[in-house]
């Protein structure tokens, strides 16, 4: 036997007889992914019988398998009859066919077209008629009230039909609705059979209504076995279900068992066309059961999920296994464009597939399906899948709600990782911040110390020293005195323009008079190093005086101090043989250099090399990056290289002055 | 307990304005300049040789060891020399580490008060 004689305990009934139309397969198919996941999350199966986790190893109790499969039962089933009623309602109103059994109309003496009348039975119900009352007012199915139409207590399910409109087809607001209702269809669901018919060999089950129990089995339902809250469109129904047999157990999966369950119940050896036919609905049935369950499975967890990689390859594993996919590939777009693989298993798609953001009707084993997974209208990755054996237009369905829900999962980790990037880069800045602050402080101080400890010594001991002694401490004040001026004027300079209000005043400048000056100006204070200094004529540039005597100082001042002294720092000015520049500024030292790997580093801002030149001076590590920022806003570049000689050479380049290109272009011009 | 007599003492620091301020100035004072040097590594080699009273030493001596781990090593190589770690780091962090290694933290820029602290002054701020 694969179903059991129900039995009900019913606290009320009205008594009546009537049709018993129940709910057969219309609508059905539309429902697979509209319902999945609102019929699974809002049951809230997870308090019992679903297990979150995408563990396919594993185990439940067989107890909370038949729970679960009785829950899923009922719920479709109840879905299914309401999409009957509003299905038979709707052709109703559209053709303006003769009423189906079960019709209620809205003239009390009007005859139903077939079937017995339970219109005055019904009527009589309070409960029933505010039921209709409301199934006319929002023009939706509404699963009524429990009434007993002399074979037990049913629930109802029912819709309203309307006179069909020329233009408009069914009536869109309530006032339209109540002038031309002509009647309700309505469907008692039989809900001991449900039980019956969700419950697998061996199996107990019970679903109780606030006044009402139905129950199944063998035996009375053991208060030990689980139980499951469904709210079924208002209606709460506890259900507790179990298998005391113990069949089934040998299911090693929660995600196969559902199916075990059926093929138990097939080989039970029933027999006869109705029973085969009802087993194929209820395989069916469980079969979209389990995507259901798969869905609600992957949603909660995908959804939360914060890291792909945790998720995914759980995720293809049970996409493969439930669908027998010879292939799972995710691929995300960069923001340039460019596509780059998330996660592949399997055999790889085939790269001629085109991505649509519908699945087709079906796909035979060995295709490619590629979904696209949009975002607010963007695209945000691409979903392949390879067939491993031909699918339905319903299971493509839920594999395309399933794609939803890994949409949610690629959007969730691209936010939190750009989330995490902009706190990692919040987080170097603060260290840089701090950093930055602790070496400008001591920058700070240093010479001030030496200008305020040579100043006391002459203070305290002045006839102590000689001459030479004295001169040499007013001297070392001095120097003191011009490094802490240009620790001052980097960072006055770095703070204009960190705030953009750096003002440049721009004129033709003769770079060669201009660094000529600077030399001058420098060399007594490079006593230590000769300052080699050359020029051949080049074209005037487009500069700001000031910018370009603090660009040149900084290079010169840093050349001085990252080499020996006694050697050379060499300067020279002359044309620019790069395609539109005019003039250019090289300057040279003996010193170290600077390691390759730190040169494209150096002009960034608080950047402070790791050699022993650079650890040995002190340094705040914006000057190059003053230099850097100076010269692109006069349009120019600098450029870092090693000297010919194993020293630092850097290069400054600016376009010509439009005047000096002007008059470039007439020098250059033939001769008439 | 303060010492009014000449004491020997060794001077680190990598910045040659800072050396000649300091070598100066004790010099003045009396005392026994016995090694100066610019990097903490021959700051220890000097303390462990030399056994001076008392050891000035910077804190940002690159690229060897800064003031700190010189106070560390010699608390254990040399326990009986005085460590001053004489800097313009201003850290509470390094303050606490200072005192906790056993030695004298004095930020720079008082002349009169690292004479103190030379001498034996506990407290010389």
């Amino acid at each position: 036997m694969a179903s059991w004689p129900t039995t009900v305990q019913s606290g009320r009934g009205v008594g009546m007889t009537g049709a018993s139309a129940r709910a057969e397969g219309a609508g059905r198919d539309l429902l697979l992914v509209a319902l999945a996941a609102s019929v699974v999350l809002a049951l809230g199966l997870g308090a019992t019988g679903l297990s979150r986790s995408l563990a396919v190893e594993r185990r439940a109790s067989a107890d909370e398998r038949v729970l679960a499969a009785l829950s899923v039962h009922v719920a479709t089933e109840i879905e299914h009859a309401l999409a009957a009623v509003e299905e038979s309602a709707r052709v109703a109103t559209l053709s303006g066919a003769a009423m189906p059994a079960g019709f209620v109309p809205r003239d009390p003496s009007s005859a139903p077209s077939t079937g017995p009348d339970i219109s005055a039975a019904l009527r009589a119900d309070r409960a029933v008629a505010a039921a209709l009352d409301r199934a006319r007012d929002t023009g939706e199915p509404i699963l009524g009230p429990i009434v007993d139409l002399g074979e037990g207590p049913s629930l109802l399910t029912l819709a309203a039909a309307y006179t069909r409109s020329p233009t408009t087809g069914r009536p869109v607001s309530t006032v339209e609705r109540r002038s031309r209702i002509v009647g309700w269809v309505v469907n008692p669901v039989d809900v001991g059979e449900l039980v019956s018919a969700g419950l697998p060999v061996g199996a107990v089950g019970s679903v109780t209504d606030a006044k009402t129990t139905w129950s199944a089995g063998p035996e009375q339902v053991p208060e030990r076995l689980p139980s499951d809250t469904v709210d079924a469109h208002g209606h709460e129904l506890v259900l507790r279900a179990g298998d005391p047999s113990g069949v089934g157990t040998a299911t090693s999966t929660l995600a196969l068992g559902v199916t075990t369950i059926v093929v138990a119940a097939l080989a039970a050896g029933a027999v006869g066309v109705g029973l085969r036919r009802l087993r194929s609905q209820r395989e069916e049935a469980d079969d979209r059961a389990a995507q259901i369950r798969l869905i609600g499975d992957v949603g909660p967890l995908v959804q939360q999920s914060l890291e792909l990689a945790d998720v995914l390859p759980a995720i293809a594993v049970q996409l493969s296994d439930h669908f027998e996919l010879a292939g799972v590939s995710l691929s995300g777009f960069l923001g340039d464009g460019a596509v780059v693989n998330l996660f592949s298993v399997g055999d790889p798609p085939d790269p001629s597939a085109k991505a649509v953001l519908r699945p087709p009707d079906h796909l035979l084993a060995g295709q490619t399906l590629a979904l696209a997974l949009e975002r607010g209208g963007r695209s945000v990755a691409q979903l392949s899948l390879v067939a491993g054996r031909d699918l339905d237009a319903a299971q493509l369905q839920s594999l395309r709600a399933i794609t939803e829900l890994i949409t949610a999962a690629v959007a969730n980790a691209s936010l939190f990782a750009s989330q995490q990037e902009a706190l990692r880069r919040l987080r170097d800045l603060d260290a840089l911040k701090t950093g930055f602050l602790g070496t400008a402080s001591h920058e700070l101080r240093t010479p001030v110390t030496a200008i305020a400890g040579f100043a006391t010594l002459l203070i305290e001991s002045w006839d102590r020293f000689d001459d030479e002694q004295r001169a040499h401490f007013v001297e070392r004040i001095g120097a003191n005195a011009r490094s802490l001026g240009a620790v001052v004027q980097d960072l006055l300079d770095f703070s204009l323009l960190d705030r953009g209000s750096i003002v440049l005043t721009i004129q033709d400048v003769d770079l060669a008079e201009l660094v000529g000056g600077v030399v001058d100006r420098l060399g007594p204070v490079f006593g230590d190093h000769e300052m080699a200094f050359s020029s051949v004529p080049a074209p005037a540039i487009a500069g700001d005086v000031n910018g370009l005597e603090r660009v040149v100082s900084n290079l010169l001042t840093n050349a001085a101090k990252f080499s020996p002294p006694h050697t050379t720092v060499a300067v020279s000015v002359g044309p620019s043989a790069k395609v539109g520049y005019g003039a250019e500024v090289v300057v040279r030292d003996e010193g170290p250099g600077i390691p390759r790997e730190e040169r494209h580093q150096v002009f960034t801002r608080f950047f402070r090399g790791s050699g022993e030149a650079v650890l040995r001076t002190r340094g705040v590590g914006i000057g190059l990056s003053v230099v850097a920022e100076l010269v692109g806003l006069l349009k120019g570049e600098v450029e870092v290289d090693e000297a010919p000689g194993g020293g630092a050479q850097f290069t400054l380049r600016f376009p010509a002055s439009s005047a000096a290109a002007h008059a470039e272009e007439i020098s250059h011009a033939p001769t008439p | 307990m303060v010492s009014t007599g000449t004491l020997r003492v060794v001077v680190a620091d990598n910045d040659p304005d800072a050396l000649e301020l300091v070598l100066t100035d004790l010099g003045l004072e009396g005392h026994d300049i016995v090694a100066s040097c610019l990097d903490g590594a021959t700051a220890i080699a000097m303390c462990e040789q030399l056994a001076p009273d008392v050891a000035v030493i910077d804190h940002r001596m690159p690229p060897g060891p800064h003031g700190l781990e010189v106070a560390q090593v010699l608390a254990r190589s040399a326990p009986t020399v005085r460590v001053i770690v004489f800097t313009n780091y201003q850290d509470r962090q390094l303050i606490d580490a200072v005192r906790a290694a056993g030695a004298t933290y004095l930020p720079k820029g008082n002349l009169r008060l690292l004479r103190r602290a030379v001498a034996g002054d506990d407290d010389p701020r």
